[in-house]
């Protein structure tokens, strides 16, 4: 089991070192002189050579490189173009908006898939499940904003029922708060409710018609503890799976998201540095989600061996 | 029939047909079976894959899938329990514990998931209201009565550490857990090494003598039904086409299908040459004017093919064969 989780963590390592440097080389072959974004508008080439100079921007790439990996090493993720300020503040800072956004999301589309999925693979073939169905594509094929703007036309502009923009944080007012993330989380949460569901279907489905499910309706257990019990744990493993990717897409769609519903999270901010080619910015998000997103994996992972004991031999 | 026998049956299947759903609509798997098996006995129920013995089985405890399956008509009766028109609630009170059962395939029949003594005390805990304490306890002394070695330490492992015949015998000790009045055997021992077979079906017995448990023994090897069972029902195509004791039908069968069985399963240790029955089981959705098997049949005439034969009965015996009287068929020796 140890060497179980040295060796997933040995791969996260190796993981995180090529996002860096992919990240590192995509930014710097993209067009456009940071140094003239960091000047301002009014500029003239001396200024901008001096703010060259000043951020470290005329050594080689190599030694670019060098500098910044060895300060990640020590969490150090560098300072802003933009202001100098610290990139790992300016992201725990705004980290409570975007989480608060993808744990509801999640909630979302669990609170959705897992009846859904359940019902559907238990009822199959009936006129509910393929409702179900119809619905799980439909989601699926619907992008993220699109819901998001729809939801807030209805639900916000006709009806009134919700705000349809604004964050406030949870410790300052935790009604507001969990107000405020219904629409948001909807609008993230529906996708992956519907590619969710989809898996769940399928798998429980699949895990419905084995052996051991008859076995455990020949003890006499009773529908729901045959399928939480029996059915479940074995058909969380691929949806487990399925899982996972979708933290990751979820992680990517607070982007957008965020910026629909104005919320000042780390999408925002991304979207942000972009336009200020705020490279120490930009980098250091996209490190810190594959962090994220790694690190979930790993957990992930290590969850196969409790739902299989099969992988903890 | 022995008559005078009703009131003590435990189990009792009347003219029950069980329908499939095919291209062509509704075909029955199992038409019109009858049979019944008193207090302590062991039924054997033999036909080849497709004859419909594993699809009465798991009528009896409603275990069929509920789509594509439909119950045509008939009724069974499990003591004074009608189990056809029980409710799903009802039939949860029946299934592991007034009727147990074991499954032909012991490497998927058990939960991956969760550990061989959790897996029979969990029906314990459901059936008998006990504690998890005594429920485990229970499956502990379960596991050690069929057989199985260190029952303590091994109650706590998955069914992964166990072996083919260990787990169809930690099957058995969960079909056993509540002493049922019945168990159902589904081919227990199909899926296992010849050694262990032997080892199984004589613990099948020694559970039996031991308590007033009766046993309905599916199986398509009448040498299996041979050492175990009392008396004998072969099934062919849905039907019964031969009931009778044990030793009645190994002696003296009285349906050309009993005869080409026998003769099959002799093949590998007498003289006598391997005779078999050429072609297969028609499929379920396959009209036939008259008898079912007479296209397969040695003795068939043109009498055969021209209305259903019904069940014929006569000292004891069932058989479902018009040229009986005047057939010697070959039995076992």
């Amino acid at each position: 089991m140890l060497t179980f989780v040295l060796r997933r963590l040995g791969i996260l390592l190796l993981t995180l070192g090529l996002v860096t440097v992919i990240g590192f080389l995509l930014i710097h072959i993209t067009p456009g002189d940071p140094a003239v974004a960091a000047a301002g508008p009014d500029a003239d080439q001396a200024t901008i050579a001096a703010t060259r100079v000043e951020l470290g921007l005329d050594r080689p790439l190599v030694v670019q490189f060098w500098e910044y990996t060895t300060g990640l090493v020590r969490l150090d993720f560098g300072t802003s173009f933009d202001g100098g300020r610290p990139v790992l503040d300016a992201i725990t800072d705004r980290l409570p908006a975007t989480l608060s956004l993808v744990i509801a999301s999640l909630l979302v589309a669990l609170l959705i898939s897992i009846p859904l999925g359940v019902g559907t693979a238990v009822h199959r073939g009936s006129i509910w499940d393929r409702i179900g169905v119809l619905l799980a594509s439909l989601g699926v094929a619907l992008p993220d904003f699109f819901v998001g703007l729809v939801l807030v036309l209805v639900l916000a502009l006709q009806l009134g029922i919700f705000d349809a923009t604004g964050y406030v944080p949870l410790f300052d007012d935790p009604i507001q708060w969990a107000y405020l993330l219904v629409l948001p989380a909807l609008t993230l949460g529906t996708t992956v409710a519907a590619e969710l569901t989809r898996h769940i279907r399928a798998s429980v489905s699949d895990v419905l018609e084995l052996d051991y499910v008859r076995t455990a309706r020949s003890k006499g257990l009773g529908s729901t503890r045959v399928i939480l019990k029996h059915a479940s744990r074995n058909a969380a493993m691929p949806v487990v799976t399925v899982f996972g990717n979708q933290i990751a897409r979820l992680l990517g769609g607070t982007v957008i998201v965020e910026q629909i519903f104005s919320i000042p999270g780390i999408g925002q901010l991304l979207v942000q540095s972009v336009f200020t080619r705020d490279i120490p910015m930009v980098l250091g998000i996209g490190i810190f989600i594959a962090m994220i997103v790694l690190l979930v994996n790993v957990l992930i992972d290590l969850s196969y061996g409790w739902l299989n004991p099969r992988v903890r031999a | 029939m022995n008559t005078d026998l009703v009131g003590q049956h435990v189990l009792d299947i009347n003219h029950l047909t069980v329908e499939f759903r095919t291209v062509s609509g509704w075909s029955p798997a199992v038409r019109d079976l009858s049979l019944t098996i008193g207090r302590n006995e062991v039924f054997g129920l033999v036909g080849e894959s497709g004859s419909g013995k594993s699809v009465s089985a798991m009528s009896i405890l409603g275990l069929l899938p509920r789509r594509g399956t439909r119950i045509g008509g008939g009724h069974v009766r499990l003591g004074k329990t009608d189990l056809l028109g029980a409710t799903s609630k009802q039939l949860d009170q029946v299934r592991g514990s007034r009727v147990g059962m074991i499954f032909q395939e012991p490497m998927t029949s058990l939960n991956p998931a969760y550990t061989i003594g959790e897996q029979i005390a969990e029906s314990v805990r459901r059936h008998r209201g006990a504690t998890r304490r005594q429920a485990w306890d229970r499956a502990v002394s379960l596991l050690s009565r069929v057989g199985i070695p260190t029952a303590a330490r091994n109650a706590e492992r998955y069914p992964h550490h166990f072996s083919g015949g260990m787990r169809q015998r930690a099957m058995i000790a969960m079909a056993l857990a509540c002493e049922p009045e019945l168990l159902i055997a589904d081919e227990p021992t199909t899926a296992l090494d010849v050694t262990v077979q032997a080892l199984i079906l004589d613990l099948i017995a020694e559970l039996r003598a031991e308590s007033d448990m009766s046993v309905l023994l599916i199986t398509h090897d009448l040498a299996v039904v041979s050492e175990v069972a009392d008396r004998v029902g072969v099934m062919y195509a849905g039907e019964l086409v031969e009931q009778a004791s044990t030793a009645d039908v190994f002696n003296a069968p009285q349906h050309p299908y009993t005869s080409g069985l026998l003769s099959s399963i002799l093949a590998l240790d007498s003289t006598r040459e391997f005779a078999g029955i050429p072609g297969s089981v028609p499929s379920v959705d396959r009209e036939f004017p008259g008898c079912r098997f007479a296209d397969r049949c040695a003795f068939a005439t043109d009498a055969c093919t021209i209305s259903p034969v019904a069940l014929r009965r006569s000292a004891g015996r069932i058989h479902r064969c018009l040229r009986s009287d005047e057939l010697v068929l070959e039995g076992a020796r």
